[in-house]
């Protein structure tokens, strides 16, 4: 390893010496750095320009990653010494990059561990080599600088509270996955992990299965539901989401990336609506255009088992939608089953989730399903 | 002419009533829903917003407007202070304390968060509010049967509330985000949280506790007098205290279990009923209060819901934001009036 980085380095060198622009994936294609394209995320691009990966990620932010400390850096790029070797996560989405990438060593903070499942990062938080940092907008600086990351992947959707950290001169990543409005977009985020902490070629075979399991499965929906998307009849099923709360309905847009699963999966989503993120309605408009839905999914953490009656106690209206009374409730409990932290890298498991319930007949008859099953 | 009031302000409740009733994100024709409300054939989903969804919602914003509303009056008639409310006393706070330990306190321990306990579900909420307001209450009690003063007491109040709202803020900061949020969902407030049985439960409840009040019209009158000239008129000051602090207590309690703590109204409504009827004769402000509160209720729970606004605002925003700028113009013309006469 150490042999192969310094091979790394010298070609690096020299090629950013003679100015030629030549790729640098070239030389070393038999090892760990392979060429990096980016096919569905939108908020990360990559390009080899000198021997140095250039990464951007958004508008505002650019990451040189170099292999050696002297290799030259373009003017406005943070330059990023790779492999980092530690680093802190804000977000289970990141967290699940990680854990694909069997990386949990690199990381070395987060932020609590409320609904995680992974037994790794709970035996490392328990023997303290990773810790919790608090909650965002509450970070423990100390602990930051204790744990000396490398780097901090952060997701700015949060609350904040990062100014405090970027006083202390840690290099700062937003990991934008959440943005990415394709699932497939959110999955190849796994690359620019990858990419920082020196295993890209693992995290590109891995977003390539996933990737290839997804396609395969949406085209086989596709090509069976083809005559009903196209006369736009009503013979797709129709699928709701989310739940009430103290009076206002949950749900997500009608461009969120899980409208887009149900979509892929063959089903017609209920709302239509530009939005990306999450969504608050009031009951009455949320029933004028769910109460007839066909399936209605919910995700939710419930000590215990979940039931249509414990449905009904938390809202005495839920039992007025035609899935409650057909029975048709697609049921994920958070605190029986590792969700947030694991699914942004298995779009292709929820997708066949959804696909053996909206098309039993295009999945295999034993299948059996990871995360969402209809309640009983 | 007061007479003549009266019969305006229960024609504009039943005005708004009906307004919300017609008005809301999803269209309704009006035939439809007069057919609805008369009990005809239609369709399913309009039946169900409007027995479901607009129904119980007016009729929620009726008893908690009314409900806030006399409670905040009786604070203020009690301490002798235009600033006093129903949240004075340190008693919403005590509520939301309540629901605080419930939704975030209760995940901590032994990993079952209460407020997801299908059965109690909700229901616990509302009774971690009662329990959390009575609690606060029964303190208060407790201290002003050894406080003389007033203020004193109000000062006490005041510092409870702080100690409550100190106590909720290490909880959040102790908690997950996701249950930080529920917390902060519920504090919005809401006329929409009640439905069905729990929705008549309420509205019944205050059908006992407003007519309660209004038995309390005649110790309120005397203690507008000072505790003095009250006691010589041979009321007992500490009792009818205590009586009103309970009365405004218990309704501000129930209104904060079954809505979320809504603010504004229990505050301004009272100045808005002496301001529009000149008086400060409680037989006459008490109802007064009552038609104001549900009227202004009603009509925040209207605007809240306008079509044109992608789901409902926070009943909270707009309470202050209707609320205040109503109030203030009506203060400002009587003094204007006040100067010319």
């Amino acid at each position: 390893m150490k042999k192969i980085s310094w091979i790394i380095v010298t070609v690096a060198v020299m090629m950013a010496c003679s100015g030629q622009s030549g790729k640098v994936a070239d030389a070393d294609s038999q090892d760990s750095v392979i060429s990096m394209e980016v096919k569905y995320a939108t908020f990360f691009n990559v390009r080899d320009s000198a021997g140095v990966r250039l990464v951007d990620i958004g508008r505002k932010d650019h990451f040189a990653l170099v292999r050696s400390d002297d290799a030259p850096v373009p003017e406005g790029y943070t330059k990023v010494r790779v492999p980092i070797k530690s680093t802190i996560c804000m977000t289970a989405l990141q967290l699940s990059n990680f854990t694909v990438l069997q990386a949990h060593d690199v990381v070395k903070g987060i932020t609590g561990t409320k609904n995680l499942f992974n037994k790794d990062i709970r035996q490392r938080v328990k023997d303290g080599s990773i810790v919790k940092i608090g909650m965002e907008g509450e970070f423990d600086t100390e602990l930051i600088l204790a744990a000396n990351p490398d780097v901090i992947f952060i997701s700015p959707s949060k609350r904040g509270g990062y100014d405090a950290i970027k006083e202390t001169g840690i290099t700062l990543v937003p990991h934008l996955g959440y943005k990415e409005l394709d699932p497939l977009g959110q999955a190849e985020w796994v690359k620019l992990v990858g990419m920082f902490i020196g295993k890209e070629r693992e995290a590109t075979v891995l977003f390539d299965s996933v990737e290839q399991r997804y396609n395969e499965l949406k085209s086989k929906v596709q090509s069976s539901t083809a005559k009903d998307q196209s006369s736009k009849s009503q013979n797709l099923p129709t699928v709701t989401s989310g739940e009430m709360h103290y009076g206002t309905w949950h749900a997500v847009g009608g461009k969120n990336y899980l409208a887009q699963i149900f979509r892929d999966a063959g089903a017609r989503y209920v709302i239509d609506d530009d939005e990306t993120s999450g969504e608050n309605l009031e009951f009455e408009k949320m029933y004028a255009l769910a109460a007839n839905a066909d399936y209605w999914r919910i995700l939710n953490s419930y000590p215990g088992d979940f039931s249509y009656d414990a449905l009904k106690a938390s809202e005495p209206r839920n039992e007025l939608f035609k899935a409650f009374k057909e029975r048709k409730v697609i049921y994920c409990n958070m605190k029986q089953q590792a969700y947030y932290e694991i699914t942004p890298v298995e779009p292709d498991v929820l997708l066949k989730d959804f696909v053996a319930i909206f098309h039993p007949e295009l999945v295999e008859p034993d299948y059996e399903p990871k995360y969402y099953r209809l309640l009983k | 002419m007061r007479f003549s009031k009266f019969i305006v302000l229960f024609v504009s409740i039943v005005v708004l009533l009906v307004l919300n009733l017609l008005l809301g994100t999803v269209r309704i024709p009006v035939g439809e829903i007069l057919t609805i409300l008369m009990g005809g054939d239609a369709a399913e989903i309009p039946t169900n917003i409007v027995l479901q969804s607009r129904l119980p919602q007016a009729l929620t914003a009726i008893a908690a407007g009314a409900g806030l509303a006399v409670s905040g009056l009786q604070m203020q008639t009690v301490f002798r202070n235009p600033l006093a409310g129903p949240s004075v006393l340190g008693i919403s706070n005590g509520a939301a304390l309540g629901v605080a330990f419930v939704v975030l306190l209760s995940g901590q321990l032994g990993g079952v968060a209460l407020s997801r306990l299908g059965y109690l579900g909700d229901a616990a909420m509302s009774v971690a509010a009662v329990v959390g307001a009575l609690a606060v209450l029964m303190l208060i009690l407790w201290v002003s049967q050894r406080v003389k003063g007033n203020v004193t007491l109000l000062i006490i109040g005041v510092m409870i509330g702080y100690l409550a709202n100190a106590i909720i803020g290490v909880l959040k900061f102790l908690s997950p985000e996701e249950d930080v949020k529920a917390f902060v969902v519920w504090g919005l407030g809401s006329f929409s949280r009640v439905s069905g049985n729990e929705m008549m439960l309420f509205v019944a409840l205050m059908g006992i506790l407003l007519p309660l009040a209004c038995l309390l019209v005649k110790p309120m009158n005397l203690l507008l007098l000072g505790d003095r000239y009250a006691s010589n008129l041979g009321l007992n000051i500490r009792r009818s205290r205590m009586l009103v602090i309970v009365s405004s207590g218990i309704l501000v309690a129930i209104v904060t279990a079954y809505c979320g703590p809504i603010m504004f109204i229990g505050l301004a409504v009272p100045h808005l009923a002496r301001a529009l009827f000149r008086t400060s004769d409680h037989r006459v402000l008490m109802p007064a209060t009552m038609f104001c509160g549900a009227a202004l209720a009603l009509l925040c729970n209207l605007i809240a819901r306008m079509p044109g606004f992608e789901g409902a605002l926070p009943v909270n925003s707009v309470t202050a934001l209707v609320g205040a700028p109503v109030i203030a113009t009506v203060l400002f013309r009587r003094r204007k009036d006040d100067v010319s006469e």
